[in-house]
């Protein structure tokens, strides 16, 4: 009889802390997965979206190169159009639409690594992992600085217009809304003498030297470049013409 | 001494069985009100090792406890504190502590009768 008295609240406190227990549990569980998963959706979806723009790239290339192929049929040999021809051409390689090649310079930056294992190791309270990143900041001075002196600018083979932009999304890099992982390498095509002397003489350049992340600069004879994979047509804007404002 | 143990593994089946899972807001506060209910357990079997065991303080207890922790994380949080820590360090000292004189008295129960075994014979 007294062993009852015993055991009948105790099962009944061990019923009830097993049925807690495993509904905390599953609780947790269910919290953590669904981070994971919600994780993982916005991945696939911009691995999806990644992937579209990729296809639609190509086949703006491919539809490129056939206009390309019209273009050439009608001019054989008449005087004025072949004339504009040649203008169409010279054109599309001012607007980045045609590979290139030439000399020029090839600025490689990287993070500073080095610099972050020694601080995390010696002060690790200074520690700031974005001192020692390359910043969307630099590659758009260091780009801003050469493009009076450039041709033809590209970054990890993106090609750079009138319309490329330099974004930060988070950790990464994005040039012509494609993400870039370090090491950045900044391809220009013009004179490499002029290139470098603008490099070193530039704000943004001693700037980096100050922060000790390795920038390398090298003179190269021959440089090539990717034309635009994307659009850049114009819908909206209008040119003006003369008479008509 | 078996009753105990087969609730608690049925406790367990039927928290895995049901499809109730509380709303994320609440899990923090179920969790140390799992912490409590726990400790209340060690406890009641502490009383039953030590004989001063008593349902009635070992269920109010059980209830009380669970039910005040998790009241006081909730409060905490709209405090702004993180009380649930109190809650925390409180019940997880309480538990070690009981867990240690549960090992005692297990002990002690052991040796007592090895002793009495050993004197049986030499009577």
């Amino acid at each position: 009889m007294l062993n009852w008295k015993k055991h009948i609240p105790l099962t009944i406190a061990c019923v009830l802390t097993g049925l807690l227990l495993t509904v905390a549990l599953k609780t947790q569980t269910a919290l953590n997965s669904e981070n994971v998963n919600k994780n993982q959706t916005l991945i696939d979806l911009i691995e999806n979206l990644e992937m579209d723009t990729q296809t639609l790239e190509e086949s703006i290339g491919s539809v490129q190169k056939q206009i390309d192929e019209v273009q050439k049929q009608g001019t054989s040999g008449q005087g004025m159009v072949a004339g504009l021809q040649n203008q169409v051409e010279e054109l599309k390689l001012r607007a980045g639409q045609t590979d290139v090649f030439g000399p020029g310079v090839t600025i490689v930056l990287e993070d500073n690594t080095a610099g972050a294992e020694m601080v995390k190791k010696n002060n690790p309270e200074l520690y700031n992992p974005e001192d020692f990143i390359v910043h969307d900041k630099s590659l758009l001075y260091l780009v801003s600085a050469l493009r009076g002196q450039a041709e033809a600018i590209g970054i990890n083979n993106q090609r750079l217009v009138a319309s490329s932009d330099i974004r930060c999304v988070g950790t990464v890099i994005m040039v012509n809304s494609t993400r870039l992982a370090p090491p950045y390498e900044i391809q220009v095509i013009g004179n490499p003498k002029i290139l470098e002397a603008t490099v070193l003489n530039s704000d943004e350049y001693f700037f980096l030297q100050s922060k000790e992340m390795p920038v390398t600069i090298t003179q190269q004879e021959e440089i090539s470049l990717p034309a635009l994979k994307g659009s850049n047509t114009a819908n909206y804007a209008n040119p003006v013409k003369e008479g008509e404002q | 001494m078996w009753l105990p143990l087969l609730g608690l593994i049925l406790g367990a089946l039927f928290g895995s069985i049901l499809t109730v899972t509380v709303p994320i807001v609440y899990a923090k506060y179920l969790s140390v009100a799992v912490l409590a209910a726990l400790d209340s357990l060690l406890g009641g079997f502490r009383g039953v090792l030590e004989e001063s065991f008593d349902g009635v303080i070992l269920l109010s207890g059980f209830f009380t406890n669970a039910l005040m922790a998790a009241l006081l994380a909730y409060l905490g949080d709209h405090l702004g504190l993180d009380l649930y820590l109190a809650a925390v360090i409180a019940f997880g000292l309480r538990l070690f502590s009981n867990m240690g004189f549960i090992r005692r008295d297990l002990i002690n129960r052991y040796r007592l009768k090895k002793a009495k075994k050993a004197g049986e014979i030499h009577d």
